[in-house]
């Protein structure tokens, strides 16, 4: 297959114009490097999570946003949507079961673990 | 209201039906790089010939017209963070506004989202790309699309840092450098040094030995010099043989991190980090000839091709490398430096037909692919595919491997877990 293509460059939100000009090479690349003063900070006793540590984790990271758009432990669709968490708006009544128009950060998990999620 | 001036570059098959066609965001690391490496070095239709690891040839490198180009199999766009490329921050805010493990990823959330929105790629498969730093970028996105309601087919992680907490690199008197020590195999090996000192094709299976004895005779060794700080005698033989360097390094450095074995493996030569295949006179510490012979000619083809090629022309200083490392803000979590594997768990919890697909190279010594191994076995998901390839941390830039590399990607874009 020789596949045609069109390239599109674009600067979204913005639009330039133009004559050629140099280009910035700020010193040489070392990824993954941190600067000095963020490797004397580095934990170095941690051992890497896995199990159920890591799982606990897992949850921790899907419940920061989630407490963080609720009051009181409980969220709407429409919070939901003004947080931008379209995946929990978008699947809100297959998470609220009861119906009760709003859901707890369990309910979400229970979901999520019924389709499949790797959660204690 | 706008956040930031996202450049990029996107190659769309005409005529293809959105709902099934595939379309790939791209991006490299740093962080406070461009996405240059990946878009004139891997899978875009043209790419800079550097001969890796010769690299001799006269510079610039030309650019070609690229063979495995991954265009057949999806669209491709290929993005520049804020501050780096032509990729600017819209006032109030500065680039170093968006210099942050998480708020970089929240940005490049809102540009796939914005992409996704004005080329109605809604229903279209869609895939990231990130190389080293763009690894962990992509474990955190990945998380943050998939809450957001944007599902992804896939995510490769191409010689990926994803947890900054399980690399020795420049804290080697406190954490275990077993992870490197295949690497070191495969590079001693590459340049006969090592005994034995098995042919490229053979890596691949030599490297299971490696990691076993990695895994079982050298942690366990590591764990207890990095208590008592005496190497133990009966390990310095083989290691030796395993690796070409002396018996005497090894006792002065029983846990090895990279920039003594790329110093000190021969003298009178350094060998590369990002690809330990390349070597170049001794210099400074942490000078890497894989990288200074190649990124000039990156540097004036890139601009050139806009220019000329693509007929893109601005006032504005094309950045192929930000300080923004300097200025980044590493925190994430509840940790200093970012540990992503639990995002990209997390991105699978919510999406269980993610698949996730790990490329490395034997020879890189920067994001060693054991360590990254290691890393996403963490996960223990069927959803997880790991390929490695002769070769450094830009596995594509070696004719032979940037073809395997090419037929596993269409294999796997076109499978599902």
């Amino acid at each position: 297959m020789t596949p045609r293509f069109i390239a599109l460059i674009a600067a979204l939100w913005a639009a330039g114009a133009f004559a050629q000009s140099p280009v910035i090479r700020q010193g040489e690349m070392c990824d993954p490097c941190v600067p000095p003063s963020v490797a004397k900070s580095m934990p170095v006793g941690r051992t890497p999570t896995q199990g159920a540590a890591l799982r606990a984790e897992v949850e921790q990271r899907l419940r920061a946003p989630f407490d963080a758009a609720a009051r009181d432990g409980l969220l709407t669709r429409e919070q939901a949507l003004a947080a931008g968490l379209g995946h929990i708006a978008t699947n809100f009544d297959a998470i609220d079961r009861e119906g009760r128009g709003a859901i707890r950060f369990e309910d979400y998990k229970r979901f999520l673990k019924e389709r499949g999620a790797a959660l204690d | 209201m706008p956040e930031a001036s996202f450049f990029y570059v996107a190659y769309t098959l005409d005529g293809a039906a959105p709902a099934t066609r595939p379309v790939t965001f791209f991006y490299n690391g740093g962080p406070g790089s461009a996405t240059v490496w990946l878009h004139l070095g891997s899978f875009g239709p043209r790419r800079i010939a550097t001969g890796a690891p010769d690299h001799s040839g006269p510079t610039p490198f030309p650019l070609v017209d690229n063979a495995e180009t991954l265009l057949d199999v999806s669209d491709l766009v290929f993005v520049d963070a804020p501050g780096s490329g032509l990729s600017q921050a819209i006032a109030p805010n500065t680039n170093s506004s968006f210099w942050g493990v998480d708020v970089d990823a929240a940005v490049f959330r809102d540009f796939v989202m914005r992409y996704v929105d004005v080329n109605n790629r809604g229903s279209s498969p869609k895939y990231l790309y990130g190389e080293s730093y763009g690894g962990p970028r992509s474990g955190i996105l990945a998380s943050l699309l998939e809450s957001a309601g944007v599902h992804l087919a896939g995510v490769v992680l191409q010689s990926p840092a994803m947890d900054y907490t399980s690399n020795c690199d420049g804290i080697e008197n406190q954490r275990s450098c077993l992870a490197y020590l295949p690497s070191y195999s495969a590079a001693g090996a590459w340049h006969g040094l090592a005994t034995p000192s098995p042919a490229p094709a053979q890596i691949p299976d030599y490297m299971q030995q490696m990691r076993a004895y990695a895994t079982t005779t050298y942690a366990p060794a590591i764990a207890i010099f990095l208590t008592n700080s005496l190497a133990p005698e009966a390990l310095l033989g083989p290691l030796q043989g395993y690796t070409g360097m002396q018996a005497s390094l090894w006792r002065q450095r029983f846990n090895m991190g990279p920039t003594f074995f790329r110093n000190n493996l021969r003298g009178g030569v350094q060998y590369g980090r990002y690809d330990a295949r390349v070597t170049g006179p001794p210099g400074p510490t942490g000078n890497d000839p894989a990288s200074y012979l190649i990124s000039p000619s990156f540097d004036t083809r890139i601009a050139e091709y806009l220019t000329n090629e693509l007929q893109y022309t601005t006032p504005s200083s094309y950045v192929s490398l930000s300080d923004a490392i300097m200025f980044w803000d590493f925190r994430h979590g509840s940790l200093p430096v970012p540990d992503t594997i639990p995002d990209l768990g997390a991105a699978l919890a919510m999406n269980p037909r993610l698949k996730v697909l790990l490329m490395s190279g034997y020879h890189d010594i920067a994001t060693p692919f054991f360590n990254s191994e290691r890393d996403v076995a963490r996960l223990a998901s069927p959803n997880v595919t790991v390929k490695n390839y002769i070769g450094g941390h830009m596995t594509y830039l070696t004719d032979d491997s940037r073809a395997r590399q090419k037929a596993d990607l269409a294999a796997w874009y076109g499978s599902t877990p």
